[in-house]
């Protein structure tokens, strides 16, 4: 019964609510004709917390489908991808962030020779420099700042 | 005569070397990704947004809006050729034009498609013309009061295209709304939920967030499905030209898809998807032998091609006029403007008549586009059937993050994307639709800010939303929705309807 995706969503709509609710708390509430910072976030968060609320009881009514979390491998390789980009860009420069990033990032599918990933992240690395930054003109580093 | 100068307006500014070009660009690109399966017209658009801050607003907007038709229509495309439909807006089309191309009529199939969408393209237009400067000016006397009551009218509305659980739209609905609250309180300027992050004084980045829920995050839910080369592609098209007597029997389908394609894309949570299905439940329903829907009948794919392109199409109707918007796709088009520096709302009309106008024109333009680059590019497009997701979703993952980073060039609004994909990824998985947070987002500063106004004129009176007439008619509204969604019948309708 734990694993019901209606039991669990609304938990985590509870939680998000009392986070956010709490959150707001510093912020000065106001009056409805003087509305501060915190009136809109409370009054939110009192609502997500009543859906979540709602959302539980009724899936303690009517089961709903158990939630299947599957494999961690791709969602941990592309995350890990994304975080090698934004760490990268800096030090090495667009060019080799974004090789890195497709070729880390190819390992979150199925198997395949060295090859297969390794030209792939070539190619699209270097079309992805092409268009963004001389192309378009984006103001990204393009190469190691070392050398620039 | 207004009308006349004001579209004459449009086409100056639409046919300009340049805004040709950047249609032209956003139709075949929009196609191109478009037809990869399983990328639909939202990915689509979330995915080429970056390509298009570059340029100026009108240029922008016109090349957004030919992605999505592109996609659109390169959507309809895979749903023939492999029964793979990139959305739920092509579901009903890949129904009875799979089982043509089965057939040996992949051809045909594919022409009435680009005929329908391109009858129904030109009539939404003419539409849109005539439409937008009489709800603009109505929309022109809408006070905060009523401009309140108008989001809560377009937030419900939202749910209905929203699979499972009604309660659980709603909870995403508002917490999209809590997520537009990050960032800096306009009156007070207090910085709100920004973890000491100066970055986030603006608030999320609208294109970490999308590129975060529509990108990312469905990478992950497809490569845990697995499956990597797609299986069953027609290849043989054949001549893309239809029979006389396909076209006869198809005529009266199209006339209805777009009539009714057209009304249901005005709606707020209407557009392509409600569109096609109703379009198609018609034709079943006035067809003199329905037996034949399923089994490869034209006019299971004209009408709902038809009410599809429509809807897509007048959907812009209240984003242009109300600043509301009725689907993710439109979500995206006000998150560009407002990138762009133009504040969405009724007053674009005025202000920025030839923004308006150029798009309008540009539609019409961009259809043409689509009929003449199409049928003859369709070997290359049945050619990109065939590339795997293996090296797809590598490019997908790249393109996300240069978005993200290119707004404020910044690895925080990266790292950001990567936090938020993981939380879309657990609601994909807890059958969470992201697209009613992402309308919440969009629309949550807009309706605080009017609310905060509607108030303070009222004296903190709620009673103002009651007492007002229009205001009231929105709020009776978005309860009625409430009330007909959570109907059996209705119920079971917009189950089967998303089942298939």
């Amino acid at each position: 019964m734990l694993r019901q995706t209606n039991l669990i969503s609304g938990l985590a709509f509870l939680v998000l609510a009392l986070a956010f609710g709490f959150g707001a708390t510093s912020y000065r509430f106001g009056t409805p004709a003087n509305m501060g910072a915190g009136f809109l976030p409370v009054s939110l968060a009192i609502l997500l917390g009543l859906l979540g609320v709602a959302i539980m009881v009724q899936s303690l009514l009517r089961s709903s489908d158990r939630v299947d979390w599957g494999r961690f491998r791709p969602a941990v390789l592309i995350i890990a991808s994304i975080l090698v980009f934004a760490l990268g860009m800096r030090p090495l420069g667009f060019a080799a962030a974004a090789f890195l990033t497709v070729l880390l990032s190819s390992f979150a599918g199925p198997p395949m020779g060295w090859l297969q990933r390794l030209l792939p992240a070539l190619i699209l690395s270097a079309t992805a420099s092409l268009l963004f930054v001389q192309l378009l003109g984006l103001p990204i580093p393009l190469w190691p700042t070392v050398l620039g | 005569m207004d009308l006349l100068n004001s579209l004459a307006l449009g086409f100056s500014v639409a046919v300009t070397w340049q805004n040709l070009l950047y249609c032209f660009a956003g139709v075949l690109m929009g196609t191109l990704i478009g037809v990869l399966p399983g990328l639909g017209p939202v990915t689509t658009v979330a995915l080429l947004l970056p390509i298009t801050f570059a340029l100026d607003p009108v240029s922008s907007l016109i090349m957004l809006s030919g992605i999505y038709y592109g996609a659109q229509y390169g959507g309809s495309t895979t749903a023939i050729l492999v029964n793979l439909p990139g959305e739920s807006s092509s579901v009903v089309t890949a129904i009875d034009g799979y089982k043509m191309a089965r057939n040996g009529r992949a051809g045909p199939a594919l022409g009435i498609a680009a005929i329908a969408s391109f009858v129904a393209g030109t009539f939404a237009t003419i539409v849109i013309a005539g439409f937008a400067p009489v709800l603009g000016s109505v929309a022109l006397r809408f006070g905060a009061v009523e401009y309140f009551s108008l989001i809560v009218f377009g937030l419900i509305a939202s749910i209905i295209l929203a699979q499972g659980s009604i309660l659980k739209a709603l909870a995403m609905v508002v917490l999209g709304l809590l997520l537009g609250q990050v960032g800096t309180d306009v009156t007070s300027g207090v910085y709100r939920y920004t973890l000491g992050f100066s970055t986030l004084a603006d608030g999320i980045s609208f294109v970490a967030l999308s590129m975060a829920l529509f990108g990312i995050a469905e990478v992950i839910f497809n490569l845990q499905q697995g499956g990597d080369r797609v299986e069953g592609v027609v290849e043989d098209v054949g001549s893309v030209l239809p029979t006389s007597k396909d076209l006869k029997d198809s005529a009266a389908a199209i006339a209805r898809g777009t009539l009714l394609g057209s009304v249901l894309g005005l709606l707020p949570g209407g557009g392509a998807l409600l569109a096609s299905f109703a379009a198609y439940t018609l034709e079943k329903k006035v067809a003199r032998k329905p037996r034949n829907f399923g089994h490869g009948d034209i006019r299971g794919v004209a009408a709902p091609e038809a009410a599809n392109n429509a809807g897509a199409q007048t959907s812009f109707i209240p984003m242009l006029t109300l600043g509301l918007p009725a689907n993710p796709v439109m979500a995206m088009m006000i998150g560009a403007m407002m990138i762009q520096g133009i504040q969405p709302g009724p007053q674009v009309m005025t202000t920025q008549p030839q923004l308006v106008w150029g798009l309008i024109a540009s539609m019409w333009i961009g259809n043409v586009m689509l009929v003449l680059l199409n049928l003859p590019l369709i070997r290359i497009w049945v050619a990109l059937l065939k590339v795997r997701y293996a090296y797809m979703f590598p490019a997908i993952i790249l393109f996300c993050c240069v978005g993200a980073y290119s707004v404020h060039n910044s690895s925080f609004d990266v790292i950001l994307m990567a936090v938020m994909a993981i939380g879309g990824f657990i609601l994909l998985k807890l059958r969470c639709e992201p697209a009613p947070l992402i309308l919440g987002f969009i629309l949550g500063p807009m309706m605080e800010e009017n609310l905060r106004r509607a108030l303070l004129i009222s004296r903190g009176d709620f009673g103002v939303f009651l007492e007002r007439p229009i205001s009231l008619g929105f709020l009776l509204a978005a309860a009625a929705l409430l009330a007909v969604i959570a109907i059996p019948g209705v119920l079971r309708l917009r189950r089967t309807a998303m089942a298939t």
